[in-house]
């Protein structure tokens, strides 16, 4: 191969490959006004859970204690968190990073400027999926981690290990909708229609979460939904172990995957 | 002498709507190409199968030896391409957005800021290399957009309407560097514009598309004399005009 063929083999076969591009790409994602939104969004979850838990409706409380069993107040903490500020932020995370992949960028004439370069539609889609899914785990994992020092503090009960465990798994909430709202994108062609379908699909997904546990005879059907899957430390909070543990983070690594592989595969029809 | 670009026979449909129609022609290492005609001619069609963006609907593509619907990533590594209609990225900086192309060619990080550097200072960016991308004027904006096309030192550029939006200096600037790329580096470049004066000024072949057909292909003062016409806006008339009959 003439040293002229050889570098035009290297370009193609490292253009996403680069871990330079990877690092650029994240930056290009952090600078974004919408990254900037969604931190401020999580920052009113950090500074807004404790309150909502000053004064808890009594039949809160009283649903709470039937479900998790016991009057464990960091069992009714975490089901607040996790449902009522985390789930709902996960989905807003993925539709906003998500639904706008490739054809947000079609749409605002920059998506033919990075397809004239030696990159694949389905590479790019790999290379902008992957910052928004390394922005949507970043800003909860972050979050998470200021929780634990803020809520040290605030909750009588707290106990750090399974609050940092239990968003570990629960990462996987924001990632699965960012890959879904992303696949929706190429699969729809519109940001409008991606970001309305995502909407539904995930507040469906969101508000049967916890069905196996609010009537446990239903546990096994909806084992499927993988929300459901990333309750599982709050679910499992009195024995978080990684036996069980483990089998839903698997579960939803090898969905993630399978949607960013599809996504990838519909990419290749997107003309910009 | 081997074209660096050659196209025979090209069509593209869109339905029932035919953008290209058995278009023929070839351009040469180093030259300033004119690729002209009207809007919706053609050209940005015609351009974009040149960057394997879009199979044709039948002919044949050679770009640098290699054949876009065949290897359309070893075409683009190769060649600069600046778009008719585009954006740039709002919330990145001229800078930033030079080393995320150049990362995009592979570069690695050192390699690629060193690159942005120097276009940064070779196409006098360098007052507004660090603002947003969002803020700048139309003709800031087509200079990142000219310099990101040069970021792989390319041997090939392909020009769709690029001195379209610019004020008269800098239209002056671009086409200045347009010649001192094909002196200095030897760049060729397909220079693709409605704008008829510009094409006059830099280039010496040209190939005129109407509705999709080429209509005229040629050294652009043999053209004319043999239409018996003085200048391209002329040239470009009589063609037309002919088409319509």
């Amino acid at each position: 191969m003439s040293p002229a063929a050889s570098a035009v083999t290297a370009a193609v076969s490292n253009a996403v490959t680069n871990p330079a591009l990877w690092w650029m790409e994240l930056g290009r994602r952090l600078g974004e006004r919408k990254s900037k939104g969604l931190a401020a969004l999580y920052l009113g979850a950090l500074l807004a859970a404790p309150k909502l838990l000053e004064k808890p409706p009594p039949h809160l409380l009283a649903a709470a204690q039937s479900w998790f069993g016991g009057d464990d107040p960091f069992a009714l903490f975490m089901y607040v968190w996790t449902d009522l500020a985390m789930n709902k932020l996960a989905v807003v995370t993925g539709i906003a990073l998500g639904a706008g992949v490739l054809v947000e960028e079609r749409a605002d004439r920059s998506l033919v400027l990075s397809l004239s370069k030696p990159i694949t539609p389905a590479g790019l889609y790999a290379l902008r999926t992957g910052s928004a899914v390394a922005v949507a785990a970043g800003l909860y994992l972050i979050t998470q981690l200021a929780g634990l020092g803020l809520f040290a503090a605030q909750i009588d009960g707290f106990r750090p290990g399974a609050f940092w465990l239990s968003g570990m798994v629960h990462v996987w909430a924001p990632i699965f909708a960012t890959t879904l709202s992303a696949l929706c994108a190429v699969a729809i062609g519109r940001q409008l229609g991606a970001a309305l379908v995502s909407v539904l699909v995930l507040f469906s997904l969101v508000g049967g979460a916890f069905l196996g546990v609010y009537n446990p005879a239903w546990a096994g059907a909806l084992a499927f939904n993988p929300f459901t899957q990333a309750v599982a430390g709050v679910t499992h909070l009195g024995d978080q172990s990684f036996a069980t543990l483990a089998p839903p983070v698997v579960g939803l690594l090898v969905l993630n995957l399978v949607l960013v592989a599809v996504g990838a595969r519909l990419a290749r029809r997107v003309e910009p | 002498m081997t074209p660096i670009l050659s196209i025979e026979g090209l069509s593209k449909h869109y339905g029932a709507v035919v953008a290209l129609d058995g278009v023929t022609f070839s351009v040469n290492p180093g030259e300033i190409f004119g690729f002209m005609g009207h809007n919706g001619a053609g050209k940005t069609t015609a351009l974009r199968v040149l960057l394997g963006l879009t199979p044709p609907t039948s002919g044949r593509v050679t770009v640098m030896g290699l054949d876009p619907t065949q290897d359309p990533l070893g075409v683009r590594s190769q060649l600069g391409f600046l778009p008719a209609s585009y954006a740039l990225p709002r919330e990145m900086t001229a800078r930033s957005f030079l080393c995320y192309v150049g990362a995009m060619f592979s570069m690695p990080r050192a390699e690629a800021e060193a690159r942005a550097e120097a276009l940064i200072t070779e196409l006098g960016l360098s007052s507004f290399a660090d603002r947003r991308l969002g803020g700048l004027s139309t003709g800031m904006a087509q200079k990142v957009g000219f310099a990101q096309a040069l970021v792989n030192r390319p041997k090939l550029l392909l020009l769709d309407e690029p001195t379209s939006g610019l004020d008269p200096l800098g239209r002056h600037d671009l086409l200045e560097s347009l010649r001192q790329l094909a002196e200095t580096q030897g760049t060729t470049t397909m220079f693709s514009s409605h704008i008829l004066s510009d094409v006059q000024t830099l280039c010496r072949r040209v190939a005129i598309l109407h509705k999709g057909r080429l209509v005229a292909f040629g050294e652009a003062e043999a053209l004319k004399a043999e239409h018996g016409v003085a200048d391209m806006d002329a040239l470009y008339l009589a063609l037309a005009r002919r088409e319509r009959r």
